[in-house]
């Protein structure tokens, strides 16, 4: 479960502020849809979320974590699959994925099992041993989301994750989505795409300005206007708060 | 290729604005004021190298002989160029960020080797003129010249760095197709280049080292005499040096005609690369950027690389692996690490089978107080640990993996741990190797070797805790290639400066004690409790404070 209470990000002194009072809960079991638009705060609020930057006001609870209090702990919950992959270039796609079973500590047989799962969902098997930096863009988000899931994270965390995607590795992805959710754990997304969020999100937040303008299911946005799709719905209310 | 080529300058120039400097959130003062200090430090430098050329050249008159000190400041400028120029010549022709770029574009692979060349000249050309011209200017004046005497001198230092230049490109051309026959070539890369740049050290040492008794008694006798010795003793070693030499220093036909076989010399010996290697350039530039799919293999089929480890056990390893196979890290962070304890052990060796190390080390036991010996060699042990730029650049090289990093659950004084431990690691070893050389010299002394080694790694600890900490509260994290990562790191100069700082604390503390007539065994003492006490605030202070910058402050903002 992942909340934040009262979270606010601000900056020259508090003038700016990139993340404005955020009060939100995603329960477990759900796959979370993070929409807005660009310069929202999203990225922000991720990076919030995985203590890559510390509240201003408020905190971040991952599990009942406090990420201020226990980082450590509070980050042992979540993998995190960043927009762009372009790290580690030198390594082969088997180094990275050990370099980060043995940062969070997976034994030998659990990380063997989920680095074979995983290499062959996406079809990765041929690649693993070749250096990243020969890698696709789409090899490489393949290749981290392998990674965020190596652990077997109760909260799984991904920024802009569907870019760079082909087809059927998009359609792989929002399975595997999909499972982990149904799985009793979180999931938590950002994404441009509104078509992939209305058809996967069980819930869906919509930001503007750094201020959550709407939260919920697609049907309770909806509010009894049954016809309307998620991308009327996001124009609306983002035009509303202009 | 001329278009290349004012691009390649301009993209050169631009570095050196102090507005091409200001990185993204920084504020303009610091920008301004980081570009002052850097520059202050390089005139320093500069001002440093012209006090001890005046200085030679002083000592050189006395001894009836100023030409030695000319020759020997153009063969300093040749030395540097080769040793140096062979870093940037590899980085410029190899490792350049815009191969597939320029490998797209209607431009021949001779003109593109051609631009790239004559940049590196330009710059090198540019630092002989610098170094040079205040020593030839007095001579020039002090002897009273013509003024053909300024124009060959002018003529000379221009063409000086050209034929090192040639070398450093023929090695590097060589170094990378040999290379590129290995898969881990970048691995081979590294290691080839510290094999060849021994070899460079070994042999510019075994050319001052070889001289039997008889050649050096006679050298000193004609110093005596004033015969002109040190001179042509110096122009042996290089021997275009003595046409450079006659041209400077004569007059005449004869002058002149030095003077333009020296040039066309050193024209020649970059059109016999051009030629060379200017067809196949760009096909041996481009297999740099070719996807390594056979990379490691072998691993696969033994099944290798699923070994657990703790997560700093894994942090550490990757900080020590990165060092070793990026190239651009390897060459900028080791080169110091690797150098000293190279001519060290080429002393030793050479000092070895010339015989004449026996009874020199004999005499330096008989006369040198074993205490005064363990100074020294703990001083010049520690001296290794500060010639490395690793830790103090540790953090800067995450660049934008740093936000990635700290997503890991693992706390930021793990993290500044297994980077410690990677700049211990490698000063170790570099002082080892050192020691090692130390203990052939001086096998009797083996246990104050021992000792010195100890109080080197206590220097190492601390003055990595120095660089660390440098680099975590001033991380230059945005950069775009691994060039701009490490190269004219302001941490790495500071921190070396800090290094030499504290060794001459630590040696003028233990003088001041000696002075005041205390065993020198107690001065010592004094400073392994100074460095002590150092390490320990300074651990203090990492684990305080430096750990939870790391982890907490926002560099992206």
């Amino acid at each position: 479960m992942i909340q934040f209470e009262n979270v606010t990000k601000s900056y020259a002194g508090g003038k700016v502020k990139a993340v404005d009072s955020l009060n939100m809960t995603v329960e477990d079991g759900k796959v979370f849809g993070f929409i807005g638009p660009n310069g929202a705060g999203k990225t922000t609020t991720i990076k919030m979320l995985t203590g890559i930057l510390t509240p201003s006001e408020g905190r971040v609870l991952l599990n009942g974590i406090d990420m201020a209090k226990e980082p450590i702990a509070a980050k042992r919950t979540f993998g995190f699959v960043p927009d762009a992959f372009d790290m580690y270039e030198r390594l082969t796609g088997m180094e990275y994925l050990n370099f980060m079973a043995d940062v969070y500590g997976v034994d030998a047989a659990r990380r063997k099992a989920h680095i074979e799962k995983y290499l062959a969902l996406f079809e990765l098997e041929n690649a693993a041993y070749q250096q990243i930096r020969g890698y696709s863009r789409g090899m490489k988000q393949k290749l981290a989301i392998t990674g965020a899931l190596i652990h077997e994270p109760s909260i799984w965390v991904l920024d802009e994750p569907m870019v760079g995607l082909d087809p059927q590795s998009v359609f792989m992805l929002k399975e595997e989505m999909r499972r982990h959710a149904d799985s009793g754990r979180t999931v938590f997304f950002s994404t441009h795409v509104l078509d992939v969020a209305e058809r996967l999100c069980d819930e869906i937040g919509i930001i503007n300005r750094g201020r959550l303008i709407a939260k919920g299911t697609l049907d309770e946005l909806r509010k009894g206007d049954r016809d309307s799709s998620l991308e009327e719905l996001f124009l609306e209310l983002v035009e509303k708060g202009e | 290729m001329l278009a290349y080529w004012k691009l390649l300058l301009l993209n050169r120039l631009a570095a050196l604005k102090p507005g091409g400097r200001l990185r993204e959130g920084q504020k303009r003062w610091k920008a301004v004021a980081a570009y002052a200090a850097y520059a202050l430090l390089v005139l320093a430098l500069y001002g440093a190298a012209v006090f001890l050329e005046m200085l030679v050249y002083h000592e050189a008159k006395a001894m009836g002989e100023p030409e030695a000190a000319v020759v020997l400041a153009l063969l300093g400028c040749t030395l540097v160029t080769l040793i140096y120029g062979f870093f940037y010549v590899i980085s410029l022709l190899f490792f350049g960020k815009d191969n597939a770029f320029v490998g797209a574009l209607p431009i021949p692979s001779w003109a593109v080797l051609t631009a790239k060349l004559s940049t590196v000249l330009l710059g090198e050309a540019g630092i002989a003129l610098l170094v040079g011209a205040p020593l030839l200017v007095r001579y020039g004046i002090e002897m009273g010249m013509p003024a053909g005497f300024y124009v060959r001198a002018l003529c000379g230092l221009l063409f000086l760095p050209m034929a090192p230049v040639a070398v450093a490109a023929l090695l590097a051309c060589l170094l990378i197709r040999v290379s590129a026959l290995w898969k881990r070539r970048e691995g081979v890369t590294t290691v080839m280049t510290f094999v060849l740049l021994g070899l460079i050290i070994a042999a510019e040492m075994s050319l001052s080292m070889n001289m039997d008794e008889e050649e050096l008694g006679a050298l000193i006798v004609s110093m005596m005499l004033g015969q002109g010795g040190l001179t042509e003793t110096l122009v042996s070693a290089y021997p275009p040096l003595r046409w450079l030499t006659r041209a400077i220093t004569g007059s005449g036909l004869a002058a002149w005609g030095n003077a333009l076989l020296f040039m066309a010399f050193s024209a020649g010996s970059i059109a016999l690369i051009v030629a060379l290697f200017g067809r196949g350039y760009m096909r041996l530039a481009l297999r740099q950027e070719e996807t390594l799919s056979r990379v490691n293999n072998g691993a696969r089929r033994a099944g290798r690389g699923q070994r657990t480890r703790s997560p700093f056990w894994a942090l550490y390893r990757q900080e020590m692996r990165e060092v070793i196979t990026v190239p651009t890290y390897a060459t900028n962070c080791l080169t110091g690490v690797v150098v000293f304890p190279v001519m060290i052990v080429i002393m030793a060796l050479g000092l070895q089978n010339n015989g004449g190390g026996g009874p020199l080390m004999q005499m330096l036991q008989a006369f040198l107080p074993p205490t005064l010996y363990l100074a020294v060699a703990a001083a010049l042990l520690s001296l290794t640990a500060i010639m490395g730029m690793a830790v103090s650049t540790a953090v800067s090289r995450e660049g934008r993996r740093h936000e990635f990093r700290r997503i890991f659950p693992v706390s930021g004084r793990a993290q500044l741990g297994a980077k410690l431990l990677m700049g211990m690691t490698y000063n170790a070893v570099s002082a080892l190797m050192s020691a090692i050389a130390l203990w052939i010299l001086l096998p009797a002394w083996w246990l104050q070797t021992l000792i010195a080694l100890v109080i080197s790694q206590l220097f190492s600890l601390f003055w990595c805790m120095v660089s660390l900490m440098l680099d975590v509260y001033h991380p230059k994290l945005n950069w775009k290639t691994e060039t701009e990562a490490i190269k004219q790191s302001m941490n790495a100069m500071l921190s070396m400066l800090i290094g030499f700082g504290m060794i001459a604390v630590m040696a003028a503390a233990a003088w001041l004690m000696i002075r005041l007539r205390l065993p020198m065994e107690a001065a010592l003492a004094a400073d392994v409790a100074l460095l002590a006490v150092g390490n320990g605030l300074m651990a203090l202070i990492m684990k305080k404070h430096a750990s939870v910058t790391y982890s907490l402050r926002e560099y992206s903002n």
